[in-house]
């Protein structure tokens, strides 16, 4: 089988996260809530970051989680585009990209070869060079996907990738990011508080609250039906 | 009335200082200034070509440099990692931390010549690590060219140490996920993203760990003593050529007050323009 198979379980003292994720290769699930519902969790938990309680968590042939595994951050070869995108700020567009590479043993005129073809890939090609504080949102949130993508990543995990933007370019970024995912061969999971990314990007949508599962189905489907009056608040705009 | 008040530009606007302030005021800032006014004025500049040939000044400002120096780069070697552990201590435990923190801040509040007697107790001929040290390998620290780099670092580390550790913790530890997330090492992860995050906070902590370093006296001529050539630094010799010559004096003293100023000037955005973390 390829694509994600989680169940995650993270007790906390106050909170408690209880989620299960089936995410085939080639399509996006977005996961919506509240903040405090358990998004961030679920993120960092799927990273690495944080080790489940207990659950499974299952990329392709490969248990990355399990009562007596736990595959690290380093180690799990996942792809993650950060809230705030999170760039290195002391490197170049370029030498972010390379990161990855360079930290997995590739030479450094190899990597930042194919940063550079990244950067062509997506129309950055004369910021190469640009420190990340010069980039407009649009241009950072692309290094940062170029950043994640170049590892080939079996699994890309987004944090609110359209939040740092302001509304007047978060249309055109949204339909970019589309299409650049949808070039994207991997399971795809979107983390987000506004339903309109879901509608826009993802195949199904997940809505937690307070740690469960409100809701699950395909983002139109939920929208038309939602199952509670806070789902139904989501898509009131 | 209203109206005029309003469109009065800030110049006009007056300082809202009371004018009683005024008179303590300048009197803080002429009691700060005027010292170092009387010194300049009082150098007798023309000879100061002499002065520093002779004496055994350059000598001593060599010295001074070239321990103070390495007493920076001591600080620095040991004092980052210190400041890391420091930094990132607070998630294991924040007692532990509040005890490692108050042991990083004693050289900075203790007396100098209470330093240099510690040092003594320690590293002494008869200390407690001192008499192992002349028993066993036949090294004697006291009275030489490393007591002095010793106590220089003793009292210098300390601005290090807070300075990183501010810097450590104003950074983004979600830089370091990020970095993870790519599959770089703990190690790849320091020297890549880490440190050069906090460089200018090393820097700046570097600085004032020399400039701390090179106006070292008390610990230093309590564990050092005072040997031209040995342990003789730019403060010691200032502090005897003042009985027996205080054309000399006023020169060293001079020089030193130059390379404070200098420092200044490195540090003037981080330091003048307020203290930043």
């Amino acid at each position: 089988m390829s694509g994600l198979a989680a169940s995650i379980e993270v007790e906390r003292a106050t909170f408690r996260l209880s989620l299960s994720l089936d995410v085939p290769a080639g399509t996006v699930t977005a996961v919506a809530g509240p903040n405090g519902s358990g998004k961030t969790t679920t993120l960092r938990a799927l990273a690495g970051l944080v080790r489940p309680t207990s659950g499974r968590i299952q990329l392709g042939d490969r248990v990355l989680d399990d009562y007596d595994v736990h595959v690290a951050a380093r180690n799990r070869g996942i792809g993650v585009v950060f809230q705030d995108y999170l760039l290195f700020p002391h490197l170049s567009a370029v030498e972010n990209i390379a990161f990855g590479p360079i930290a997995h043993g590739i030479p450094r005129a190899t990597a930042l070869a194919s940063a550079h073809d990244w950067l062509d890939r997506f129309d950055l090609a004369e910021f190469a060079a640009t420190r990340p504080r010069l980039l407009s949102g649009g241009q950072a949130q692309r290094v940062a996907l170029a950043r994640a993508l170049i590892l080939e990543p079996p699994l890309l995990v987004l944090d609110e990738p359209l939040a740092a933007l302001d509304a007047s370019t978060r249309g055109s970024v949204r339909a970019r990011l589309k299409d650049e995912l949808g070039a994207y061969g991997g399971s795809t999971i979107l983390v987000t508080h506004d339903p309109v990314d879901a509608l826009a990007l993802a195949d199904r949508l997940i809505v937690l609250d307070h740690g469960e599962v409100v809701q699950r189905g395909v983002p139109s489907e939920v929208a038309a039906a939602p199952a509670n009056d806070y789902v139904a608040g989501l898509f009131e705009r | 009335m209203r109206a005029s008040s309003r469109t009065r530009s800030p110049d006009t606007r007056g300082t809202g200082i009371p004018g009683l302030l005024w008179v303590p005021a300048g009197i803080a800032l002429a009691f700060l200034v005027l010292p170092l006014v009387a010194l300049v004025a009082q150098v007798p500049w023309g000879q100061i070509g002499q002065v520093v040939e002779g004496n055994g000044v350059v000598q001593s400002l060599a010295l001074s440099l070239g321990a103070g120096l390495a007493a920076t780069v001591l600080s620095v070697v040991f004092g980052v990692p210190l400041a890391w552990v420091l930094a990132r201590s607070v998630e294991w435990n924040p007692v532990l931390r509040r005890l490692l923190r108050a042991f990083v801040t004693v050289p900075l509040v203790l007396p100098p010549v209470v330093g240099g007697i510690a040092l003594v107790l320690l590293l002494g001929r008869t200390g407690l690590v001192g008499t192992f040290l002349r028993l066993w390998f036949g090294i004697q620290i006291p009275f030489t060219t490393p007591a002095v780099i010793i106590s220089e670092t003793f009292v210098a580390m300390p601005f290090l140490v807070l300075s990183v550790e501010g810097a450590l913790r104003g950074a983004d530890r979600r830089l370091e996920d990020a970095a993870e997330t790519l599959g770089a090492s703990r190690w790849m992860i320091f020297r890549r993203i880490t440190l050069p995050l906090i460089a200018p906070g090393v820097a700046a902590g570097a600085v004032l760990s020399f400039a701390r370093a090179l106006g070292e006296f008390g610990a230093t001529i309590t564990f050092a003593g005072d040997f031209p050539g040995v342990t003789r630094t730019m403060p010691i010799a200032a502090y005897i050529a003042l009985e027996s010559d205080p054309g000399s004096a006023y020169v060293i003293a001079l020089i030193l007050l130059v390379v404070a100023v200098g420092v200044l000037f490195a540090l003037r955005d981080r330091w003048v323009g307020g203290l930043t973390s």
